[in-house]
């Protein structure tokens, strides 16, 4: 697995939790929450993956979704979270530090 | 929206390619709002740039079609597996696919019993009209004024229509199936099969060729004795040439069969692979252009 390749799985498995934290945040749209993603560098991921995993998220019940009509373009489709959406990031952000905080252990403790 | 038409549409019409056999509702929400995306990405990029780089660019980040579509089918799995309804899944599809078959299979029994009826007047009628003795042909049982030749008719073109047609036919029946399906307790949509699903896309299309190749065994069975028979009665009322080659050709000399034999052998598994090629063909040319 090249840099790019493990670089890219990193992104992907944290999209989860940062599209529900963005949504958690205020209602979005999907070019909306793309922008944001970019706008913190490092969590920039092909576009094209956002949407396929709203998709997803709606139908698992984690987000809800309305078209909306726009003054300054298309309708769009705006992104809120659900109760048992709220709940999951609840958890989710609960996992990521205490993995965040065993990682860092770890690599500091490692002297990387 | 000017030029950058032409480019989006043929984004999102192969993007929708990939996405064939999604329930339509879903697959057009969806391009819907990729749509929506690509509007507003062009509307924040700057001006200055030509228009054609600036779709090519947006497009570009969205990612290929064949990108997208497979993220798709791959966040669907995971729900599906989130359901933990595979083995509903399997029931369903096997329960949509048999109830294709048993109702092409009734259609097909229909048709073959009627194309039967209608081809044994033919061959009695050609005997009584003296066709193997190269006269004219003035067979009796061909006309609608008879039950028979009227039962032929509209097996005939029931037939013709049966293999111009198969596809919207079977896509009527899944519709009506995944229909009911859908009403079942648990409410939930059947999904299809789309490419990326392997083992299910593959069966799933493993089964319309084999309904395609059973139509045209039945057309070709009728089709091609018929050519050869009519042929005979030109021969034999142009050059007076005795009609027993050409009927050989059908492979009965003492009049037109059906021969089903030689049709099940030879037609089917070559409808069925041309079938299954021109499936497979679709999807590499989707995902390559």
């Amino acid at each position: 697995m090249n840099e790019q390749n493990w670089a890219i799985q990193f992104r992907k498995g944290t999209l989860e939790l940062c599209v529900l934290a963005i949504v958690g945040q205020e209602a979005s749209y999907g070019y909306d929450i793309v922008q944001k993603l970019a706008a913190h560098g490092h969590l920039a991921i092909s576009e094209g993956t956002v949407y396929p995993l709203l998709s997803r998220l709606l139908r698992e019940g984690e987000i809800e979704a309305h078209w909306h009509d726009s003054p300054s373009g298309p309708p769009r489709k705006y992104y809120g979270l659900t109760a048992q959406g709220r709940e999951t990031l609840r958890a989710m952000r609960q996992e990521w530090e205490q993995i965040a905080r065993s990682m860092n252990d770890l690599l500091g403790g490692s002297g990387v | 929206m000017t030029s950058r038409q032409p480019q989006v549409a043929a984004y999102l019409d192969r993007l929708a390619q990939e996405l064939e056999g999604l329930d339509p509702a879903e697959r057009d929400d969806f391009l819907r709002e990729l749509a929506t995306h690509i509007e507003d990405a062009l509307q924040q990029m700057d001006a200055a740039v030509p228009e054609a780089e600036r779709v090519a660019r947006v497009l570009e980040r969205l990612g290929a079609p064949r990108h997208v579509g497979r993220a798709y089918v791959y966040e669907r799995l995971l729900w599906l597996g989130w359901q933990r309804q595979s083995a509903r899944l399997v029931v369903k599809g096997l329960m949509l696919g048999a109830s294709a078959i048993l109702v092409y299979a009734g259609l097909l029994a229909v048709l073959v019993g009627t194309v039967w009826a209608g081809v044994q007047s033919i061959a009695f009628g050609m005997r009584l009209a003296g066709v193997r003795g190269g006269l004219v042909f003035n067979d009796r049982a061909l006309s609608p004024s008879t039950g028979a030749g009227l039962l032929w008719l509209a097996a005939t073109v029931a037939g013709l229509w049966l293999l111009l047609a198969e596809r919207r036919l079977l896509a009527a029946v899944q519709r009506a199936v995944a229909r009911w399906a859908d009403r079942l307790p648990d409410r939930r949509r059947l999904p299809l099969p789309v490419p990326g699903e392997g083992l299910g896309w593959w069966l799933f299309h493993a089964l319309q060729a084999l309904i395609f190749g059973l139509a045209v065994v039945v057309i070709g069975a009728l089709v091609i004795p018929m050519a050869c028979w009519g042929w005979s009665i030109v021969a034999g009322a142009v050059v007076h040439v005795r009609a027993e080659p050409f009927l050989a050709l059908s492979g009965n000399a003492d009049g037109v069969s059906l021969d089903f034999g030689w049709a099940f052998w030879t037609l089917l598994p070559l409808a069925m692979a041309a079938s299954m090629w021109w499936q497979w063909f679709r999807v590499k040319r989707s995902r390559t252009t």
